[in-house]
């Protein structure tokens, strides 16, 4: 890769390594610890010797990117290390190192250039090459180097044989042959054990330097070591710490030795260990029996068979007060008195003459200061190594203080349980066992049996089975645990049956350190029992008490916390016990704005136990969880609860209540205002009738300005005297709780007007339901009657009106049933008013069947709220003729009923009448056509010359018969069909019709007509024109009647024009003439029949006839309308405009 | 060619003669009845090519006649043209589409007419 860097970047390399060099070195120093261990040992100056040099060469490989220099260095200097003691992995480890120094340095320098890359192959390239060359070539130095020192040794050996020889034959001690400086050369295998290390590892260290000896000891080995080289001295006691850690005491022995030219010294070392140890444990046992006879506060003393003394200690001299040296041959009648000594003795022959000891004799004795004391002694025999008895040795320890505790505990104890038993305690003492041992008669009394009958029985057989159980963990626990003082509560079955509760602690009785038994003093709870339970109980009922307040019930501790949150206080405070409890009730529940109030008051409270609240009943706010705040009643009672004030409050929600409260201020404020401003008068008057209130319209009806005028004036003196009889009754009536509303009476004004009035009267009643007052209201009935007067008299006209109205009024309800009826109706029918009421039309026989469903449908839109008619109905009479009636139905609502006004008018005669000028009308027509036939025909016939030429004027005078025939013969035709519209109505038989069809046809069929008068026509029709939903004969006949009519009018030599358009609703169909127009005075009317231009001379043809009528008639009922335009000479435009069909849109 | 013989039935003896000067002018057989029954017993008796017949006659009216030619099978296929003064279109459409006349020619008729009528008829 070398080969391929740029110079530049070598350049570069050049220049940050070495600017870099002081740095990397520095890192060394800092961090030579990670090193290999050789070179932590290196000094700062060693560091930068090397590490300048390393880089440089560094340096000159980047440069040249020649490797053998660098190499070449590092293999002198692998070998040079190698020489100074390196191992091979030492080397390479530091070279990784290396690596990582320098690549750790220079690392950055290079990423900034963006060609760490590049760097990273040249320097591990590079340190990949040193690695392999020291990894193979330090193992090489390092093999060569070890085969050399081996040569070396063998050369030396060779050289000293002779000495070895005579070494090895002294092979059972150690033996090491040193040089002058102490190195050692030569060591054998004692040698080897001795000083803890194999020959190899020992060869050429300094004997001297080995750290076998201890500091201080190092000096004398060193002149010790002198002595040797100046034969000054060959043997010397060393103790040693080997290099296995054995501490090893050796008797050295160490000569001068020449070895060819050089002085050398043999040491031979001796392990007295052993001896040593042997000697030194013995010396310290002696010396620990010694202490320990010395220091035991104990006397000891041996005596010989004859009860003589053979050694005492310290203490037994000082006791009995005689230099220990002369005790030895003393009996104990020499240091004792007679009875005393007398009684030791028999002790002894007694331990001497059976070979057993006696253990633990407590005995007292007067010492050498005549003070009696306690001693527990102990005599054993001891005897030799023929089982011969040599003796005895005697320890006696003084218990006197023991004696005396023992003495003074008795003494607390009796005393103790003199105490308890005074007052009334059972007491008792158990074996381990469980056994009573000592029962006292307090506890007799307490469980009813004697004391015979207790001791020596178990006492868990007297335990309540229940708690036997308890009982006996407490016995076990005391057995494990007897420092800790166990209690418990339990009952006993006394003799006679009955329960006691007891209380016990019981103690462990002590033995020599061991547990003896159990004392037990027992308490009767049975009273404390009973108190704890009805106190239970008690506190049970507060609490359900509380819990069950529908009143929130709120306890807090002497620091403000809730200690008390019942059920109630949840509910109205939204919090729960357990989040209220131990929380401050300032921050709980006080509203923000008294937060500071309140906690001044309970600072006060909880001082003094008083507050300007304490133990009264006060309203105020609070705030409940989710922040909103209420108005609650509180009371606040304070309690004393172990010194500190506490507080127990009582709250209520009394949101409800002020609600309420407010509502009724505010309902009886409205009704304040209602009443004043009631436009009754409203009075309160006691029984006597005397007014105790009254309002504004009281003072309006009976003209007084003021209330003050009124109060205290008798209500009655209001009344008429007529009335007053009658208003006194009512009175009563009212108070008997009977109603008394609307009663009529005539009153009187301040003034003496009577005016009607109606008052209604009611009582009221406290709420023991005795009757207070009375309450009057009055209502001036003045307009009232005035109205009901003009009512009644309304009615009367409408009652003559409706009656005598020409037509037939009936009124029906919503199911067609006959309500009300006019004398017209009466007479129409046939029917009498009272026979009809109640009754249906139909069941009437009124309405015969073909006319049922016509009549139901006018009835059924009538009840939607629509007028109907006038129709025409052929309706029966009561006498069975039937009549044609003209009707129209009006919905009317007549006190909140909706019914149905039938007005209905006889036509029968008029329609027979109308029926028969027809008939006329059309027979006239009919006959009329009769002799115009033969007029035309004969007249045409001899103008078709079939019976010969005519002269000319004759000809001529046939013509106008011809046309004055055809016009009659039009007229004729209209007429007709006028009369059949006016009878029948259009019959029409709806179909889809093709416009454009029949237009067509008719144009073709009046071809002749229009070339007879010179006339040309032009069609303009879309064949798309599409269809329309009409009866084709009747559209046929509008079509014909417009084309005739336009043929009519149009001069010869004019034209015709038939067009028409379409959009999406309608199609539009225009007939176009040339002809003589229309004033614009006629325009209005051409649609009318029978329109009679009045004398116009436009009007070629005279009499416009009934054409236009019929048609705007067959046009409106498609649905459509006609316009007309014209300009007198210019000609006319008659347009249809008909709606599309249905079908036709869609399509 | 024998002339084609037309049996004429009206009331109105100049309608009857009119009718008959136009047709005979053009080269037809005319038979003429004033009534209704004498208009039956001619058609049976001629056997006419066809019946002109008028409805509004008294005695026995122009439809009776009608019925009683096409229920006997001696008259049922004489052709029966109306000549008639009902000129109301629903008329005419009832007699030609309900009744099934041959045709229905309303009075007054131009001669023209009437000799293209009975031309198509025959």
């Amino acid at each position: 890769m070398k080969e391929t860097l740029e110079e530049g970047f070598r350049k570069v390399a050049v220049d940050k390594i070495s600017s870099k060099k002081n740095e990397i070195i520095d890192e060394w120093k800092a961090n030579k610890e990670w090193f290999c261990k050789p070179h932590s040992r290196m000094s700062d100056k060693d560091i930068e010797e090397q590490g300048s040099k390393l880089i440089s060469h560094l340096v000159k490989y980047v440069e040249t990117g020649e490797k053998d220099e660098l190499l070449g260095y590092v293999k002198e200097d692998l070998k040079s290390k190698i020489k100074r003691g390196y191992k091979p992995e030492d080397v390479e480890d530091s070279i990784r190192f290396w690596n990582y120094l320098i690549v750790r340095t220079l690392r950055p320098e290079f990423e900034k250039e963006d060609c760490k890359n590049a760097f990273a192959e040249l320097v591990s390239g590079i340190f990949d090459d040193i690695s392999g060359l020291v990894s193979k070539e330090a193992k090489k130095f390092y093999l060569a180097d070890l085969e050399l020192q081996v040569e070396e040794r063998t050369k030396q050996l060779k050289e000293s044989e002779e000495k070895f020889r005579k070494i090895f034959e002294r092979a059972n001690d150690g033996l090491a042959y040193l040089d002058a400086s102490g190195e050692i050369l030569v060591v054998n295998e004692e040698g080897e054990r001795i000083f803890g290390g194999s020959r190899e590892e020992m060869l050429g260290e300094n004997f001297l330097n080995m750290g076998l000896v201890s500091s201080e000891d190092e000096q004398s080995l060193m002149d010790n070591f002198e002595k040797v080289l100046n034969r000054e001295r060959d043997l010397m006691a060393l103790h040693i710490r080997n290099r296995k850690g054995e501490e090893i005491d050796l008797e050295c022995s160490a000569s001068l030795m020449q070895s060819g030219d050089k002085p050398g010294i043999m040491v031979v070392a001796r392990d007295v260990t052993e001896r040593k140890r042997a000697e030194e444990a013995l010396e310290q046992k002696t010396k620990q029996q010694n202490a320990l006879l010395s220091s035991i506060p104990a006397f000891v003393y041996y005596k010989d068979t004859d009860s003589r003394l053979i050694a005492t200690n310290k203490a037994f001299a000082e006791m009995v007060n005689v230099p220990i040296e002369q005790l030895p041959g003393k009996t104990a009648l020499d240091l004792f008195p007679k009875e005393q000594a007398e009684r030791f003795h028999t002790a002894d022959r007694r331990v001497m003459e059976s070979g057993k000891s006696i253990m633990n004799i407590e005995e007292e004795y007067i010492d050498a200061g005549g003070k009696p004391r306690w001693a527990s002694t102990s005599k054993i025999p001891y005897f030799d190594e023929e089982g011969n008895l040599g003796g005895m040795v005697g320890i006696s320890w003084d218990i006197t203080e023991r004696k005396k505790a023992e003495e003074e505990l008795r003494r607390s104890e009796e005393r103790y349980r003199s105490l308890v038993e005074g007052a009334g305690a059972g007491i008792a003492t158990s074996d381990v066992e469980g056994r009573f041992i000592y029962v006292n008669q307090g506890l007799c009394k307490m469980i009813g049996y004697s004391e015979e009958e207790l001791m020596g029985k178990q006492f868990i057989d007297f335990i309540h089975p229940a708690d036997q159980e308890n009982m006996l963990g407490l016995y076990m626990s005391a057995l494990d645990n007897p420092q800790e003082g166990q209690e418990l509560n339990f009952r006993v079955i006394r003799k006679d049956g009955s329960i006691v509760h007891l209380y016990t602690k019981p103690t462990v009785q002590w033995h020599d350190k061991e547990i003896a038994g159990f004392n037990a003093v027992i308490t009767d709870l049975t009273e404390q029992k009973k108190a704890e339970d009805a106190l239970r109980e008690s506190e049970e009922k507060y609490r359900t008490l509380i819990e069950a307040s529908v009143n929130a019930i709120v306890t807090i501790d002497g620091e403000a916390k809730v200690s008390v949150w019942n059920k109630a206080a949840e509910k109205i405070f939204r919090y729960t016990a357990e989040e209220a409890a131990g929380q401050r009730i300032d921050q709980l529940i006080i509203p923000e704005s008294q937060k500071d109030l309140a906690k001044k008051g309970l600072k006060r409270f909880f001082n003094t136990g008083k507050g300007p609240l304490i133990g009264t009943i006060f309203g105020s706010y609070a705030r409940r969880k989710d922040g909103r705040e209420f108005p609650v009643e509180i009371s606040i009672a304070p309690m004393k609860v172990g010194g500190e004030w506490q507080a127990v409050a009582m709250v209520i929600d009394i949101t409800d209540r002020k609600r309420v409260e407010e509502e009724i201020l505010e309902s009886e404020e409205k009704l304040r205002s209602i009443i004043e401003s009631s436009p009754d008068s409203i009075t309160v008057t006691d029984f006597e009738g005397k007014i105790v209130e009254c309002n504004q319209a009281t003072l309006d009806m009976h003209s007084f300005s003021s209330k003050e005028e009124v109060i205290g004036l008798n209500a009655f003196d209001f009344i008429v005297p007529k009335d007053r009889e009658r208003a006194v009754e009512n009175m009563e009536k009212a108070a008997r709780g009977e109603s008394v509303r609307n009663i009529e009476y005539t009153l009187l004004t301040q003034d003496g007007r009577e005016f009607p009035a109606e008052l209604s009267a009611s009582v009221v009643s406290d709420s023991d339901g005795k009757i207070t007052s009375f309450v009057a209201i009055t209502k001036d009935i003045t307009e009232r009657k005035k109205a009901e007067e003009e009512l009644l008299r309304n009615d009367e006209r409408l009652k003559i009106l409706f009656d005598h109205a020409p037509d037939s009024l009936v009124l029906m309800d919503e199911e067609g049933r006959f309500v009300d009826g006019n004398l017209a109706a009466e007479r129409i029918f046939g029917y009498k008013r009272e026979e009809g009421i109640g009754k249906d039309l139909l069941e009437m026989g009124v309405i015969p069947p073909e006319e049922i469903e016509r009549a139901a449908e006018n009835l059924m839109k009538t009840m939607r709220g629509e007028i109907t008619g006038p129709d025409e109905f052929k309706l029966i009479r009561k006498d069975g003729k039937t009549m044609t009636l003209e009707t129209r139905t009006f919905p009317v609502s007549i006190a909140g009923q909706d019914l149905i006004l039938a007005t209905a008018r006889d036509i029968t005669e008029q329609k027979k009448a109308e029926e028969a000028k027809n008939a006329l009308l059309s027979n006239t027509s009919h006959e009329l056509r009769t002799p115009l036939t033969s007029i035309d025909g004969y007249a045409r016939f001899m103008l078709s010359g079939k019976i010969g030429k005519l002269p000319e004027k004759h000809e001529k005078c046939l013509k106008i018969i011809v046309e004055e025939s055809d016009r009659l013969r039009v007229l004729i035709d209209n007429f007709l069909d006028l009369i059949t519209i006016d009878i029948e109505g259009l019959r029409m038989d709806m179909k889809e019709v093709s416009i454009g069809q029949i237009i067509d046809r008719l144009a073709s069929s009046m071809k002749i007509q229009l070339e007879e008068n010179g006339i040309s026509i032009s069609r303009k029709v879309p064949t798309d024109l599409g269809y329309v939903r009409g009866d084709a004969a009747r559209l046929r006949q509008l079509f014909s009647n417009l084309l005739d009519n336009a043929i009519k009018f149009t001069p010869s030599g004019g034209s015709i024009e038939v067009r028409s358009t379409k959009d999406d609703e309608t199609v539009v169909v225009e007939v176009v003439d040339s002809g003589v127009g229309i004033s614009p005075k006629d325009l209005p009317h051409v649609f009318e029949r029978f329109y009679q231009s009045d004398g116009s001379p436009t009007r070629k043809f005279k009499g416009v006839g009934l054409g236009l009528a019929i048609c705007s008639e067959i046009v409106e009922a498609h649905g459509g309308h006609m316009e007309v335009e014209s300009k007198l000479g210019k000609g006319s435009v008659f347009r249809v405009i008909l709606p599309k069909s249905e079908e036709a849109k869609d399509g | 060619m024998a002339k084609k013989k037309i049996l004429v039935v009206d009331d109105e003896k100049n309608i009857l003669d009119l009718v008959g000067m136009i047709l005979e002018a053009e080269g037809f057989a005319v038979s003429k009845a004033l009534t209704g029954p004498e208009g039956i017993s001619k058609t049976q008796k001629e056997k006419p090519d066809l019946v002109l017949l008028d409805i509004m006659m008294p005695e026995m009216d122009g439809w009776v006649v009608y019925r009683k030619l096409k229920e006997n099978p001696n008259t049922r296929n004489i052709p029966v043209a109306m000549l008639t003064v009902k000129a109301q279109t629903i008329d005419k459409e009832m007699a030609l589409d309900v009744i099934g006349v041959e045709d229905y020619i309303t009075k007054p008729f131009t001669p023209e007419e009437l000799v293209e009528r009975v031309q198509k008829l025959l």
